[in-house]
Protein backbone atom coordinates (compact mmCIF):
# COMPACT_ATOMS: atom_id res chain seq x y z
CA UNK A 1 0.00 0.00 0.00
CA UNK A 2 1.17 3.12 -1.11
CA UNK A 3 1.99 6.03 1.99
CA UNK A 4 0.19 8.51 0.02
CA UNK A 5 -2.15 8.65 -2.57
CA UNK A 6 -3.80 11.39 -4.71
CA UNK A 7 -6.96 9.79 -7.27
CA UNK A 8 -8.02 12.82 -9.48
CA UNK A 9 -7.52 15.71 -7.64
CA UNK A 10 -9.53 18.39 -8.90
CA UNK A 11 -8.89 22.02 -7.13
CA UNK A 12 -9.97 25.04 -7.28
CA UNK A 13 -9.66 28.72 -6.23
CA UNK A 14 -13.03 30.06 -6.31
CA UNK A 15 -14.20 30.12 -9.98
CA UNK A 16 -10.37 29.11 -10.88
CA UNK A 17 -9.86 25.73 -11.32
CA UNK A 18 -6.27 24.56 -11.10
CA UNK A 19 -5.73 20.73 -10.65
CA UNK A 20 -7.50 18.52 -13.60
CA UNK A 21 -7.64 15.25 -12.26
CA UNK A 22 -4.23 15.02 -10.18
CA UNK A 23 -2.97 11.14 -9.81
CA UNK A 24 0.52 9.82 -7.83
CA UNK A 25 1.47 7.77 -5.14
CA UNK A 26 4.44 8.25 -3.02
CA UNK A 27 5.61 4.82 -0.63
CA UNK A 28 7.51 5.10 2.07
CA UNK A 29 11.32 6.46 2.16
CA UNK A 30 10.54 7.73 -1.17
CA UNK A 31 11.14 11.31 -2.86
CA UNK A 32 8.50 12.24 -5.27
CA UNK A 33 8.97 15.72 -7.63
CA UNK A 34 6.91 17.65 -8.99
CA UNK A 35 8.41 19.37 -12.01
CA UNK A 36 7.01 22.30 -14.34
CA UNK A 37 6.90 26.22 -15.34
CA UNK A 38 5.06 28.74 -13.12
CA UNK A 39 1.72 28.34 -12.12
CA UNK A 40 1.18 24.75 -13.51
CA UNK A 41 -0.70 23.59 -10.38
CA UNK A 42 3.01 22.25 -8.01
CA UNK A 43 2.17 24.18 -5.36
CA UNK A 44 -1.77 24.12 -5.51
CA UNK A 45 -1.41 20.28 -5.42
CA UNK A 46 0.84 20.75 -2.30
CA UNK A 47 -1.33 22.98 -0.57
CA UNK A 48 -4.57 20.20 -1.16
CA UNK A 49 -2.32 17.17 0.62
CA UNK A 50 -1.31 19.69 3.54
CA UNK A 51 -4.82 20.64 4.12
CA UNK A 52 -4.71 24.07 2.86
CA UNK A 53 -7.09 23.98 0.46
CA UNK A 54 -9.99 21.56 -0.14
CA UNK A 55 -10.25 19.46 -3.54
CA UNK A 56 -13.82 19.70 -5.07
CA UNK A 57 -13.32 16.24 -6.39
CA UNK A 58 -10.99 12.99 -5.84
CA UNK A 59 -9.51 11.36 -3.19
CA UNK A 60 -6.08 11.80 -0.74
CA UNK A 61 -5.24 9.14 0.97
CA UNK A 62 -2.54 9.00 3.90
CA UNK A 63 -2.09 5.67 4.80
CA UNK A 64 -4.95 4.02 3.51
CA UNK A 65 -7.35 6.36 5.30
CA UNK A 66 -8.79 9.37 3.35
CA UNK A 67 -7.89 12.72 4.72
CA UNK A 68 -9.61 14.78 1.64
CA UNK A 69 -10.41 18.23 3.10
CA UNK A 70 -8.88 18.17 6.66
CA UNK A 71 -7.85 20.95 8.50
CA UNK A 72 -4.18 21.50 7.85
CA UNK A 73 -3.53 21.04 11.66
CA UNK A 74 -5.13 17.30 11.40
CA UNK A 75 -2.82 16.20 8.94
CA UNK A 76 -0.02 18.07 10.73
CA UNK A 77 -1.13 15.86 12.92
CA UNK A 78 -0.65 12.71 10.90
CA UNK A 79 2.38 13.33 10.05
CA UNK A 80 2.56 15.29 7.05
CA UNK A 81 4.97 18.12 7.33
CA UNK A 82 4.53 21.03 4.96
CA UNK A 83 7.41 23.65 3.96
CA UNK A 84 5.64 26.36 2.20
CA UNK A 85 7.88 28.20 0.06
CA UNK A 86 8.78 31.69 0.56
CA UNK A 87 9.89 30.76 3.64
CA UNK A 88 6.80 31.23 6.19
CA UNK A 89 8.19 31.69 9.49
CA UNK A 90 6.91 33.76 12.96
CA UNK A 91 8.93 37.11 12.75
CA UNK A 92 8.14 37.65 16.23
CA UNK A 93 9.08 34.32 17.71
CA UNK A 94 12.75 33.35 18.32
CA UNK A 95 14.65 30.40 16.65
CA UNK A 96 13.86 28.45 19.49
CA UNK A 97 10.41 29.00 19.81
CA UNK A 98 9.40 28.67 15.97
CA UNK A 99 10.63 25.14 16.76
CA UNK A 100 9.11 24.95 19.62
CA UNK A 101 5.79 25.52 18.60
CA UNK A 102 5.88 22.41 16.10
CA UNK A 103 6.99 20.12 18.81
CA UNK A 104 5.00 16.77 18.52
CA UNK A 105 7.07 14.47 20.75
CA UNK A 106 7.74 11.08 19.38
CA UNK A 107 10.21 8.50 21.62
CA UNK A 108 13.06 8.40 19.28
CA UNK A 109 12.08 11.32 17.08
CA UNK A 110 13.16 14.57 16.62
CA UNK A 111 13.76 17.30 19.03
CA UNK A 112 16.30 20.30 18.99
CA UNK A 113 19.63 18.33 19.20
CA UNK A 114 18.78 16.65 16.36
CA UNK A 115 17.42 19.48 14.47
CA UNK A 116 20.53 21.06 15.62
CA UNK A 117 22.85 18.36 14.46
CA UNK A 118 21.45 18.31 10.96
CA UNK A 119 21.02 22.36 10.63
CA UNK A 120 23.89 23.63 12.69
CA UNK A 121 24.09 27.08 11.65
CA UNK A 122 20.85 27.09 13.76
CA UNK A 123 22.10 25.61 16.72
CA UNK A 124 24.01 29.95 18.05
CA UNK A 125 21.27 31.63 16.85
CA UNK A 126 18.56 30.12 18.67
CA UNK A 127 17.77 33.52 20.67
CA UNK A 128 17.17 35.58 17.61
CA UNK A 129 13.84 36.76 16.24
CA UNK A 130 12.74 34.79 12.77
CA UNK A 131 12.55 38.48 11.24
CA UNK A 132 15.84 39.05 11.09
CA UNK A 133 17.12 36.02 9.93
CA UNK A 134 18.51 35.59 6.35
CA UNK A 135 16.98 33.65 3.92
CA UNK A 136 18.84 30.54 4.31
CA UNK A 137 18.36 30.63 7.35
CA UNK A 138 15.23 30.98 7.03
CA UNK A 139 14.86 27.98 4.77
CA UNK A 140 16.45 25.74 7.39
CA UNK A 141 14.56 26.83 10.20
CA UNK A 142 11.04 26.10 8.31
CA UNK A 143 12.11 22.65 7.56
CA UNK A 144 13.63 22.52 10.99
CA UNK A 145 10.48 23.45 11.94
CA UNK A 146 8.38 20.62 10.23
CA UNK A 147 11.01 18.08 11.71
CA UNK A 148 9.89 19.12 15.34
CA UNK A 149 6.29 18.00 14.18
CA UNK A 150 7.82 14.70 13.38
CA UNK A 151 6.55 13.60 10.36
CA UNK A 152 6.82 11.03 8.18
CA UNK A 153 6.31 12.97 4.44
CA UNK A 154 7.43 16.15 4.12
CA UNK A 155 6.00 18.01 1.45
CA UNK A 156 8.84 20.56 0.56
CA UNK A 157 7.44 23.27 -1.97
CA UNK A 158 10.26 25.46 -4.20
CA UNK A 159 12.76 25.08 -1.01
CA UNK A 160 15.48 26.39 -3.37
CA UNK A 161 13.90 29.36 -4.33
CA UNK A 162 15.84 32.46 -3.97
CA UNK A 163 18.99 30.97 -1.89
CA UNK A 164 22.75 31.81 -2.63
CA UNK A 165 24.05 28.85 -5.33
CA UNK A 166 25.89 27.75 -1.73
CA UNK A 167 23.15 27.45 0.41
CA UNK A 168 21.52 25.40 -2.53
CA UNK A 169 24.29 22.89 -1.79
CA UNK A 170 24.26 22.60 1.52
CA UNK A 171 20.41 22.66 1.69
CA UNK A 172 20.32 19.76 -1.00
CA UNK A 173 22.83 17.59 1.40
CA UNK A 174 20.20 18.14 4.14
CA UNK A 175 17.55 17.19 2.04
CA UNK A 176 19.47 13.96 0.71
CA UNK A 177 20.37 13.13 4.41
CA UNK A 178 16.47 13.27 5.79
CA UNK A 179 16.22 11.25 2.50
CA UNK A 180 18.35 8.30 3.84
CA UNK A 181 16.58 8.54 6.72
CA UNK A 182 13.82 7.11 5.66
CA UNK A 183 11.86 10.01 5.32
CA UNK A 184 9.12 10.48 2.46
CA UNK A 185 9.58 13.87 0.44
CA UNK A 186 6.74 15.36 -2.19
CA UNK A 187 9.54 18.32 -4.03
CA UNK A 188 8.31 20.56 -5.99
CA UNK A 189 10.37 22.27 -7.17
CA UNK A 190 11.92 24.21 -10.73
CA UNK A 191 15.18 23.86 -10.04
CA UNK A 192 15.93 20.90 -12.21
CA UNK A 193 19.35 19.93 -10.81
CA UNK A 194 18.08 19.34 -7.46
CA UNK A 195 15.21 17.69 -8.13
CA UNK A 196 17.05 14.92 -10.32
CA UNK A 197 19.92 14.69 -7.42
CA UNK A 198 17.40 13.89 -4.80
CA UNK A 199 14.32 12.65 -6.40
CA UNK A 200 13.48 9.01 -6.97
CA UNK A 201 10.15 9.58 -9.70
CA UNK A 202 9.43 12.46 -11.09
CA UNK A 203 6.01 14.14 -12.25
CA UNK A 204 6.00 16.63 -14.79
CA UNK A 205 2.84 18.92 -14.82
CA UNK A 206 1.49 21.06 -17.60
CA UNK A 207 -1.91 23.35 -17.14
CA UNK A 208 -2.94 21.60 -13.83
CA UNK A 209 -2.33 17.71 -14.95
CA UNK A 210 0.80 15.15 -14.88
CA UNK A 211 1.94 15.21 -18.44
CA UNK A 212 4.62 12.32 -17.93
CA UNK A 213 5.69 10.37 -15.16
CA UNK A 214 8.86 8.46 -14.82
CA UNK A 215 11.79 7.58 -13.08
CA UNK A 216 14.95 10.00 -12.22
CA UNK A 217 16.74 7.87 -14.31
CA UNK A 218 14.75 8.01 -17.26
CA UNK A 219 14.62 11.80 -16.74
CA UNK A 220 18.40 12.09 -16.75
CA UNK A 221 18.76 9.78 -19.93
CA UNK A 222 16.72 11.19 -22.25
CA UNK A 223 16.52 14.83 -21.47
CA UNK A 224 14.50 15.40 -25.02
CA UNK A 225 11.42 14.49 -22.98
CA UNK A 226 12.81 17.85 -19.96
CA UNK A 227 12.91 19.97 -23.34
CA UNK A 228 9.43 19.09 -24.70
CA UNK A 229 8.09 19.99 -21.34
CA UNK A 230 9.63 22.56 -19.55
CA UNK A 231 11.47 24.68 -22.57
CA UNK A 232 9.29 28.06 -23.16
CA UNK B 1 16.00 26.82 26.79
CA UNK B 2 13.46 27.38 29.20
CA UNK B 3 9.87 26.54 28.28
CA UNK B 4 8.91 29.64 29.91
CA UNK B 5 10.41 32.96 28.64
CA UNK B 6 12.25 34.34 31.50
CA UNK B 7 11.28 37.90 32.08
CA UNK B 8 14.07 40.39 31.07
CA UNK B 9 16.02 42.29 34.01
CA UNK B 10 15.14 45.25 33.62
CA UNK B 11 11.04 44.62 33.47
CA UNK B 12 11.40 42.47 36.41
CA UNK B 13 13.31 44.92 38.67
CA UNK B 14 10.72 47.42 37.21
CA UNK B 15 7.94 45.30 38.65
CA UNK B 16 9.57 45.44 41.99
CA UNK B 17 9.73 48.39 42.46
CA UNK B 18 6.33 48.69 41.64
CA UNK B 19 4.73 46.61 43.60
CA UNK B 20 6.87 47.91 46.50
CA UNK B 21 5.62 51.49 45.79
CA UNK B 22 2.51 49.73 45.84
CA UNK B 23 2.70 48.17 49.61
CA UNK B 24 4.21 51.61 51.14
CA UNK B 25 0.49 53.21 49.13
CA UNK B 26 -1.72 52.89 52.67
CA UNK B 27 1.18 54.74 54.44
CA UNK B 28 0.69 57.40 53.32
CA UNK B 29 -2.94 57.48 54.93
CA UNK B 30 -4.92 59.37 52.30
CA UNK B 31 -8.04 57.31 51.67
CA UNK B 32 -7.93 59.46 48.22
CA UNK B 33 -5.16 57.06 47.21
CA UNK B 34 -5.64 54.28 48.45
CA UNK B 35 -9.20 54.01 46.60
CA UNK B 36 -7.48 55.66 43.65
CA UNK B 37 -4.80 52.57 42.90
CA UNK B 38 -7.12 50.27 44.13
CA UNK B 39 -9.63 50.78 41.69
CA UNK B 40 -6.21 51.10 39.15
CA UNK B 41 -5.14 47.78 40.14
CA UNK B 42 -8.66 46.19 39.31
CA UNK B 43 -8.63 47.90 35.66
CA UNK B 44 -4.89 46.81 35.04
CA UNK B 45 -6.06 43.52 35.70
CA UNK B 46 -9.36 43.81 33.58
CA UNK B 47 -7.05 45.47 30.99
CA UNK B 48 -4.32 42.48 30.87
CA UNK B 49 -6.81 40.29 31.05
CA UNK B 50 -8.30 41.34 27.63
CA UNK B 51 -4.74 41.54 26.32
CA UNK B 52 -4.38 37.65 26.20
CA UNK B 53 -6.91 37.79 23.33
CA UNK B 54 -6.28 41.41 21.38
CA UNK B 55 -2.01 41.37 22.17
CA UNK B 56 -1.39 37.66 22.18
CA UNK B 57 -4.27 35.81 20.42
CA UNK B 58 -4.97 38.92 17.79
CA UNK B 59 -8.82 38.81 17.99
CA UNK B 60 -10.64 42.35 19.08
CA UNK B 61 -13.58 41.55 21.25
CA UNK B 62 -15.44 44.65 21.27
CA UNK B 63 -17.63 43.00 24.25
CA UNK B 64 -15.15 42.06 27.35
CA UNK B 65 -17.02 43.66 29.76
CA UNK B 66 -19.66 41.05 29.73
CA UNK B 67 -17.14 38.57 31.92
CA UNK B 68 -15.77 41.65 34.31
CA UNK B 69 -20.07 41.71 35.41
CA UNK B 70 -20.56 38.64 35.51
CA UNK B 71 -18.07 38.32 37.70
CA UNK B 72 -18.80 41.34 39.71
CA UNK B 73 -22.53 40.08 39.87
CA UNK B 74 -22.22 36.54 40.69
CA UNK B 75 -19.96 37.47 43.83
CA UNK B 76 -22.24 40.15 44.56
CA UNK B 77 -25.31 37.72 44.53
CA UNK B 78 -24.13 34.67 46.25
CA UNK B 79 -22.26 36.85 49.31
CA UNK B 80 -25.14 39.12 49.68
CA UNK B 81 -28.17 37.15 48.71
CA UNK B 82 -27.41 33.82 49.30
CA UNK B 83 -25.28 34.74 51.91
CA UNK B 84 -22.08 32.36 50.45
CA UNK B 85 -19.03 32.63 52.42
CA UNK B 86 -16.44 34.57 50.65
CA UNK B 87 -14.36 31.99 49.19
CA UNK B 88 -16.86 29.71 47.53
CA UNK B 89 -18.49 33.09 46.31
CA UNK B 90 -15.42 33.98 45.04
CA UNK B 91 -14.28 31.17 43.41
CA UNK B 92 -18.06 30.75 41.76
CA UNK B 93 -17.90 34.15 40.26
CA UNK B 94 -14.67 33.32 38.33
CA UNK B 95 -15.70 29.76 37.40
CA UNK B 96 -19.10 31.53 36.00
CA UNK B 97 -17.31 33.96 34.37
CA UNK B 98 -14.88 31.19 32.87
CA UNK B 99 -18.00 29.16 31.75
CA UNK B 100 -19.65 32.17 30.38
CA UNK B 101 -16.89 32.90 28.49
CA UNK B 102 -16.00 29.37 27.29
CA UNK B 103 -19.79 29.48 25.98
CA UNK B 104 -19.93 32.62 24.11
CA UNK B 105 -16.48 31.83 22.15
CA UNK B 106 -17.57 28.46 21.46
CA UNK B 107 -19.96 30.43 18.83
CA UNK B 108 -16.96 33.68 18.38
CA UNK B 109 -13.80 31.53 17.42
CA UNK B 110 -15.92 30.36 14.32
CA UNK B 111 -15.46 33.56 12.71
CA UNK B 112 -12.75 35.78 12.53
CA UNK B 113 -11.75 39.78 12.76
CA UNK B 114 -14.74 42.33 12.33
CA UNK B 115 -17.52 39.62 12.57
CA UNK B 116 -15.60 38.22 15.38
CA UNK B 117 -15.54 41.44 17.25
CA UNK B 118 -19.50 42.18 16.61
CA UNK B 119 -20.65 38.94 18.05
CA UNK B 120 -18.54 39.85 21.44
CA UNK B 121 -20.65 42.94 21.09
CA UNK B 122 -23.72 41.15 20.59
CA UNK B 123 -23.29 38.82 23.60
CA UNK B 124 -22.59 41.49 26.02
CA UNK B 125 -25.21 43.06 25.02
CA UNK B 126 -26.81 40.50 26.02
CA UNK B 127 -25.06 40.26 29.35
CA UNK B 128 -26.25 43.72 29.90
CA UNK B 129 -29.82 42.88 28.60
CA UNK B 130 -30.27 40.03 31.56
CA UNK B 131 -28.66 42.35 34.19
CA UNK B 132 -30.92 45.32 33.42
CA UNK B 133 -34.23 43.04 33.13
CA UNK B 134 -33.83 40.64 35.82
CA UNK B 135 -34.53 43.43 38.66
CA UNK B 136 -35.47 40.77 40.96
CA UNK B 137 -32.18 39.49 41.17
CA UNK B 138 -29.61 41.89 39.68
CA UNK B 139 -31.84 45.12 40.99
CA UNK B 140 -31.62 46.52 37.37
CA UNK B 141 -30.92 49.62 36.09
CA UNK B 142 -31.17 50.61 40.26
CA UNK B 143 -28.20 48.37 40.47
CA UNK B 144 -27.59 45.94 42.87
CA UNK B 145 -26.30 47.39 46.29
CA UNK B 146 -25.03 46.76 49.26
CA UNK B 147 -22.79 43.91 48.70
CA UNK B 148 -21.77 41.89 52.37
CA UNK B 149 -18.36 42.47 52.15
CA UNK B 150 -16.40 39.56 54.45
CA UNK B 151 -15.22 41.59 57.76
CA UNK B 152 -11.70 40.77 56.95
CA UNK B 153 -12.22 42.90 53.91
CA UNK B 154 -14.11 45.77 55.42
CA UNK B 155 -12.06 48.20 55.78
CA UNK B 156 -10.22 50.15 53.24
CA UNK B 157 -6.53 49.00 53.71
CA UNK B 158 -7.44 45.36 54.52
CA UNK B 159 -9.10 45.55 50.90
CA UNK B 160 -6.17 47.47 49.43
CA UNK B 161 -3.81 44.43 50.17
CA UNK B 162 -6.11 41.72 48.98
CA UNK B 163 -6.77 43.81 45.67
CA UNK B 164 -2.77 43.96 45.27
CA UNK B 165 -2.54 40.46 46.40
CA UNK B 166 -5.16 39.02 44.16
CA UNK B 167 -4.53 41.39 41.36
CA UNK B 168 -0.95 40.30 41.54
CA UNK B 169 -1.12 36.76 41.49
CA UNK B 170 -3.46 36.91 38.75
CA UNK B 171 -0.79 39.31 36.50
CA UNK B 172 1.55 36.50 37.82
CA UNK B 173 -0.49 33.80 36.53
CA UNK B 174 -1.42 35.53 33.30
CA UNK B 175 2.91 36.16 32.59
CA UNK B 176 3.25 32.45 33.06
CA UNK B 177 0.41 31.64 30.71
CA UNK B 178 1.24 34.28 28.01
CA UNK B 179 5.35 33.07 28.22
CA UNK B 180 4.89 29.54 28.16
CA UNK B 181 4.58 27.38 24.90
CA UNK B 182 0.41 28.25 24.88
CA UNK B 183 1.62 32.06 24.54
CA UNK B 184 3.68 31.30 22.00
CA UNK B 185 1.27 29.62 19.78
CA UNK B 186 -1.07 32.06 20.45
CA UNK B 187 1.76 34.59 18.93
CA UNK B 188 2.11 32.31 16.44
CA UNK B 189 -1.64 32.13 15.85
CA UNK B 190 -1.86 36.16 15.84
CA UNK B 191 0.72 36.38 13.37
CA UNK B 192 -0.88 33.94 10.65
CA UNK B 193 -3.82 31.56 10.99
CA UNK B 194 -2.97 29.45 8.06
CA UNK B 195 0.63 29.45 9.02
CA UNK B 196 0.26 28.27 12.40
CA UNK B 197 -2.47 25.63 11.21
CA UNK B 198 0.16 23.63 9.00
CA UNK B 199 2.56 23.73 11.46
CA UNK B 200 -0.08 21.67 13.68
CA UNK B 201 -1.50 24.03 15.92
CA UNK B 202 -5.25 23.71 16.09
CA UNK B 203 -5.93 27.62 15.73
CA UNK B 204 -9.78 27.82 16.57
CA UNK B 205 -9.05 25.54 20.07
CA UNK B 206 -6.36 28.00 20.70
CA UNK B 207 -8.53 31.14 20.47
CA UNK B 208 -11.07 29.53 22.15
CA UNK B 209 -8.69 29.29 24.83
CA UNK B 210 -7.54 32.65 25.00
CA UNK B 211 -11.04 33.81 24.80
CA UNK B 212 -11.61 31.50 28.36
CA UNK B 213 -8.62 32.74 30.03
CA UNK B 214 -9.45 36.46 29.42
CA UNK B 215 -13.09 35.78 30.56
CA UNK B 216 -11.49 33.93 33.65
CA UNK B 217 -9.20 37.17 34.82
CA UNK B 218 -12.25 39.52 33.89
CA UNK B 219 -14.21 37.74 36.20
CA UNK B 220 -11.41 38.30 38.16
CA UNK B 221 -11.36 41.92 38.10
CA UNK B 222 -15.13 42.39 38.04
CA UNK B 223 -15.84 40.11 41.76
CA UNK B 224 -12.79 42.55 43.80
CA UNK B 225 -14.72 45.49 42.02
CA UNK B 226 -18.16 44.68 43.25
CA UNK B 227 -16.79 44.28 46.41
CA UNK B 228 -14.73 47.39 46.15
CA UNK B 229 -18.23 49.37 45.09
CA UNK B 230 -20.21 47.64 47.32
CA UNK B 231 -22.16 47.13 44.49
CA UNK B 232 -22.92 46.24 40.97
CA UNK B 233 -24.15 48.31 37.95
CA UNK B 234 -25.86 47.65 34.55
CA UNK B 235 -22.89 50.61 33.35
CA UNK B 236 -20.44 47.68 34.28
CA UNK B 237 -21.58 45.29 31.17
CA UNK B 238 -22.69 48.12 28.74
CA UNK B 239 -20.35 48.11 25.60
CA UNK B 240 -18.49 51.99 26.70
CA UNK B 241 -16.92 49.76 29.51
CA UNK B 242 -15.90 47.31 26.88
CA UNK B 243 -14.83 50.12 24.72
CA UNK B 244 -13.15 51.97 27.41
CA UNK B 245 -10.89 48.69 28.69
CA UNK B 246 -9.70 48.43 24.85
CA UNK B 247 -8.86 51.74 24.97
CA UNK B 248 -6.79 51.45 28.04
CA UNK B 249 -4.99 48.26 26.31
CA UNK B 250 -4.10 50.34 23.29
CA UNK B 251 -2.61 53.24 25.28
CA UNK B 252 -0.97 50.79 26.96
CA UNK B 253 0.25 49.19 24.07
CA UNK B 254 -0.86 45.49 22.95
CA UNK B 255 2.59 44.00 21.93
CA UNK B 256 3.71 44.18 25.36
CA UNK B 257 2.51 42.17 28.67
CA UNK B 258 2.54 44.96 31.12
CA UNK B 259 1.71 47.93 28.59
CA UNK B 260 -2.03 47.28 29.03
CA UNK B 261 -1.43 47.70 33.12
CA UNK B 262 0.31 51.11 32.06
CA UNK B 263 -2.40 52.27 29.91
CA UNK B 264 -5.19 51.56 32.35
CA UNK B 265 -3.34 53.34 34.87
CA UNK B 266 -2.99 56.42 32.84
CA UNK B 267 -6.70 56.61 31.60
CA UNK B 268 -7.51 56.32 34.87
CA UNK B 269 -5.63 59.45 36.17
CA UNK B 270 -5.87 61.20 33.38
CA UNK B 271 -9.98 60.60 33.83
CA UNK B 272 -10.13 61.89 37.34
CA UNK B 273 -7.18 64.75 37.06
CA UNK B 274 -9.54 65.92 33.69
CA UNK B 275 -12.95 65.65 35.79
CA UNK B 276 -11.48 67.83 38.20
CA UNK B 277 -11.54 70.71 36.21
CA UNK B 278 -14.20 70.01 33.41
CA UNK B 279 -17.59 67.36 32.60
CA UNK B 280 -16.49 66.90 28.91
CA UNK B 281 -13.90 63.77 29.95
CA UNK B 282 -15.67 61.99 26.83
CA UNK B 283 -14.14 64.97 24.54
CA UNK B 284 -10.17 64.21 25.95
CA UNK B 285 -10.83 60.85 25.94
CA UNK B 286 -11.84 60.61 22.04
CA UNK B 287 -8.59 62.84 21.70
CA UNK B 288 -6.92 60.50 23.70
CA UNK B 289 -7.88 57.38 20.84
CA UNK B 290 -6.70 60.04 18.08
CA UNK B 291 -3.40 60.60 19.20
CA UNK B 292 -2.72 56.86 19.78
CA UNK B 293 -4.29 55.78 16.91
CA UNK B 294 -2.00 58.25 15.13
CA UNK B 295 0.78 58.49 16.68
CA UNK B 296 1.15 55.74 18.91
CA UNK B 297 0.50 52.24 17.10
CA UNK B 298 2.26 50.49 20.18
CA UNK B 299 0.80 52.50 22.77
CA UNK B 300 3.13 53.58 26.27
CA UNK B 301 5.12 51.08 26.37
CA UNK B 302 6.15 50.75 22.63
CA UNK B 303 6.82 54.43 23.05
CA UNK B 304 9.12 53.67 26.26
CA UNK B 305 10.89 50.68 24.03
CA UNK B 306 11.92 53.20 21.47
CA UNK B 307 13.33 55.44 23.80
CA UNK B 308 14.87 52.80 25.68
CA UNK B 309 16.73 51.93 22.06
CA UNK B 310 17.39 55.30 21.25
CA UNK B 311 19.13 55.95 24.11
CA UNK B 312 21.28 52.96 24.12
CA UNK B 313 22.57 53.54 20.80
CA UNK B 314 23.67 56.68 22.05
CA UNK B 315 21.25 59.24 20.66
Amino acid sequence: MAQLELRDVHTAYGQSQVLFGVSFSVEPGECVALIGRNGVGKTTTIRSIAGLVAPRRGAIEWLGENITGRPSHRVAKLGIGYVPEERRIFPELTVWENLDIARRETPGGWDEERVFELFPDLRPIQTRLGGVLSGGQQQMLTIARSLMGNPRLLLLDEPSEGLAPRVVESLREQVRSLKDEGLSIVLAEQNLSFVLSLSDRCHIMEKGEIRHSGSTGELRDHPEILEQYLTV
Amino acid sequence: MESVRVMPRPVAAVCAVVVLALLVVPLLDSRYLIDLFTEIMIYALFALSLNVLIGYSGNVSFGHAAYFAIGGYTCAILLTTYEWGFAPAFAAAVIASALAAGLVAWFCVRLTDIYFAMLTLAFAMVVWGVAFKWRSVTGGDDGFVGVSVPAMLDSRIGFYYFTLAATGLSAAVLWLICHSAFGRCLVAVRENRIRAGFVGINTRLMRWWAFVVAGTFAGVAGAIFGMFHRGMYIESAFWTESATVLIMTLLGGIYSFFGPAIGAATLFVLERLTNEYTEYWPIVLGMILVGILLFLPDGLAGLARKLASYRSRGG
